[in-house]
């Protein structure tokens, strides 16, 4: 692994954007917990950038759709980073990362930077390591940062801790008004952009989101953004742009509480990482765990018993 | 897990044969590989500004339309360009056996051409990176 040491040089690199020590600073978050955690005494400083979500089930279009926010903020003049995460295999830890292949119009442009991740099995429509990563990109000081979910069904929903502000994306064809009732998707989310606005079945889906947007208004007295946009032709983009900042100005007096609601996933994040590496992982890889598997396969103990055979190797090891 | 190998896979020139790369992706992918896949008529530029963003171990290009000795040159200057010709670059597709020894020369640091097993391209990849 090409190493990165967080010195002065570092942070002038970050700040001036060098894509080469973005994209190796990426890398070690993901590959190295040690350095997660080192990075996240930098980079939490106040930034005037804002992060982004874009969710939605698997083909609606997220990565075409981002592909022309990109075109018509780089239009504007503003730089845009895309964090774009897309599964990993849990039987072999390989992934095909497919949403760049949607953005390489903007493939030479210096201020777009874009960076495929995979989940590294991790569920909740992100990898662990999006949130800091993000961060990181906030820190450089692009003008959007964007998150792009993995393709998610009706519950993977940790987008909403990690981007400032998300919106869902939902096409034409998915099912009745009943699924715009159930609990999930339909309850988050401060923009919901109805993409392939030309295909059959838009205004069914257009009656039923703004219909569930006028309800979560009238509960929660915050006001919902519906578009619509044709990602292929770019129709609506303008509009959606407009949504997304309609929904960052409303939400700017709400900083304070997202920023408290963001760290405090973070915090529970390291801990998760720091009892997973220093603590469960060497009691399943070591000695004790290997014994407990064993005598477990051989019908000697029960899975319950883990949790005594955990706790002895663990006042062992203090 | 171990930190799976990332490769970006791209075609370049004007080519759109899918079905080896394709292929390649996902059986690489079933190895363990973590496969960045950019897509179709791609120029040299663009590959490899998206292996310095994506900070791949690889750059993969597949090639049958004859080209490859023109794109390649440039891909592999691009790369000493912008400081990643540490990363290994591989080549798939259909490449005349006189074309392998230049391309090498080029910087290529191996050529996979039609019945290349899987298997030995995914073991390839994990010796070359791990002596990168």
């Amino acid at each position: 692994m090409r190493k990165v040491i967080l010195d002065e040089q570092w942070q002038a690199a970050i700040k001036r954007r060098d894509i080469a020590t973005l994209a190796r600073t990426i890398t070690a978050i993901e590959r190295s917990p040690e350095f997660l955690l080192a990075l996240s005494r930098y980079v939490f400083e106040d930034s005037p950038t804002v992060s982004i979500g874009i969710t939605g089930v698997p083909g609606a279009g997220k990565s075409t759709l981002l592909n022309q926010l990109i075109r018509a903020y780089r239009a504007q003049g503003k730089s845009v980073a895309v964090l774009a995460v897309d599964p990993s295999s849990i039987q072999t830890g390989g992934a095909v990362l497919g949403d760049r292949l949607r953005m390489q119009d903007h493939a030479l442009d210096d201020n777009v930077f874009v960076r495929s991740l995979s989940t590294k099995g991790h569920l909740g429509g992100v990898s662990e390591t999006t949130f800091i990563s993000a961060q990181l990109l906030k820190y450089a000081g692009f003008d959007r940062v964007f998150i792009e979910t993995v393709g998610i069904g009706q519950s993977e929903l940790d987008i909403v801790s990690v981007a400032d502000i998300s919106t869902i994306v939902f096409i034409p064809g998915m099912g009745d008004y009943v699924q715009g009732i159930k609990s999930g998707i339909m309850e988050v989310g401060d923009v919901f952009a109805i993409n392939k606005s030309d295909h059959e079945g838009v205004r069914a889906l257009e009656k039923v989101i703004r219909l569930e947007a006028h309800d979560r208004e009238n509960k929660t007295g915050v006001s919902l953004e519906v578009c619509l946009t044709n990602a292929v032709s770019g129709e609506g983009v303008e509009a959606l742009i407009a949504a997304q900042d309609a929904a960052l100005a409303r939400s700017a007096g709400q900083d304070s509480l997202r920023r408290q609601r963001q760290l405090q996933a973070f915090s529970r994040l390291l801990l998760d990482i720091e009892l997973r590496e220093h603590w469960l992982k060497p009691f399943v890889d070591g000695e004790a765990g290997r014994r407990f598997f064993a005598q477990l396969a051989e019908g000697e103990s029960n899975p319950a018993d883990i949790i005594s055979v955990f706790t002895a190797s663990v006042e062992s090891r203090s | 897990m171990e930190q799976p190998i990332r490769l970006l896979l791209a075609k370049i020139g004007l080519d759109t044969h899918t079905i080896g790369i394709t292929v390649l992706a996902k059986e690489l992918r079933d190895r363990g590989i973590e496969v960045i896949f950019s897509g179709l008529k791609q120029t040299p530029e663009q590959v490899v500004r998206a292996a310095l963003q994506e900070d791949v171990d690889v750059i993969g290009v597949s090639c049958l339309s004859g080209g490859h000795m023109t794109h390649l040159k440039v891909l592999a200057e691009q790369m000493r360009a912008l400081g990643i010709d540490d990363r290994i670059l591989i080549v798939g597709g259909v490449v005349p056996e006189e074309d392998v020894e230049p391309l090498k020369t080029i910087g290529v640091d191996r050529v996979f051409t039609m019945g290349a097993n899987m298997d030995d391209i995914a073991a390839y990849l994990r010796s070359a990176v791990a002596a990168a």
